[in-house]
């Protein structure tokens, strides 16, 4: 009598041992995809909005009349932004080369080449398009996630491939 | 006797322990839940950001709803600009498997852009924007 019931008790203490891992298990696990699920959604956020939202914040920034427009250089096409310092026209061009956004200050009409330009951000592709005059489109790619983004400027020069 | 003792001694830290896990799990989940809906937030705020800018310049530009509509892949209904979007944040034309829905009305040379959570009043993001008259 007094071995069943002491086997009682130590078959429930088991139980209970079981129960309690049991439940560390699952909270781990539910942990563990929260966090794989935030880490996904940042990496998404990240393949999506970080280039879209540096040349938006740069075309923003440089806008005014006639400011931006798109430009052929050296083969490809970028988004040129014009400002004059001391009655000099400068341009930051933005442009994708070699698998990489570019970004080169320079005075307007220099002779560098893209590869003078220095590396913002890896991507898979980045297009930059005229939909209207003062209405841009960029679209980004990286890693089979395209994003895009329309401008609008206050520019009121046509903005075209030169 | 003595064992018997030892034995509800341990039963009772047990029960004791699991009690005290059951607490911190509650509060562990409950913020677990609390991320994974902060994120899912800001993704989707993230998404209707650009989708808002992206109309706002469509409206800047043009000054004009149908021209706008058009551009977003939207329909026109009581004056008013509508444009769903799927799961995945691409135009779709058919409302029952939408999950966002971008509106825009006009208020006095002005429109209002508000992306919202389909059977959600709350918007995620709301945008006002005064077309640019172009030379």
């Amino acid at each position: 009598m007094k071995t069943n019931s002491h086997s009682t008790e130590v078959i429930s203490g088991l139980l209970l041992f079981l129960l309690f891992a049991t439940a560390m298990l699952f909270v781990l696990l539910f942990g563990a995809k929260a966090y794989q699920n935030i880490s996904a959604s940042m990496e998404e956020q990240y393949k999506e909005r970080t280039c879209i939202s540096y040349i938006a914040a740069k075309v923003r920034h440089a806008d005014s009349a006639g400011a931006v427009s798109l430009v052929d250089f050296g083969g490809t096409s970028a988004l040129s932004l014009d400002e004059t310092v001391d009655g000099q026209v400068y341009s930051t061009l933005i442009y994708y080369y070699q698998g990489n956004l570019y970004e080169l200050y320079a005075e307007k009409n220099s002779d560098l080449q893209p590869e003078d330009g220095f590396s913002i951000i890896a991507m898979d592709n980045v297009v930059f398009e005229t939909v209207a005059p003062s209405l841009f489109r960029i679209e980004c790619s990286l890693e089979g996630r395209t994003s895009e983004i329309f401008i609008s400027t206050m520019s009121e020069k046509e903005a075209s491939l030169t | 006797m003595k064992t018997a003792s030892k034995t509800n001694l341990f039963l009772l830290e047990l029960i004791l322990m699991v009690l005290i896990f059951s607490l911190s799990a509650a509060v562990c989940i409950r913020v677990f839940a609390y991320s994974e809906s902060l994120s899912s937030y800001s993704s989707d705020l993230s998404n209707a950001t650009i989708k808002a800018q992206s109309a706002a310049s469509f409206y800047k530009h043009s000054g004009d709803l149908e021209y706008t509509a058009a551009q977003l892949f939207g329909t026109i209904k009581d004056e008013t600009v509508i444009t769903y979007y799927a799961k995945d944040w691409r135009a779709c034309a058919d409302a029952e498997t939408a999950s966002y829905v971008l509106t825009i009305k006009e208020d006095s040379a002005k429109a209002l852009i508000d992306i919202q959570k389909i059977n959600e009043s709350d918007n995620i993001f709301s945008l006002s924007v005064k077309a640019v008259q172009h030379e």
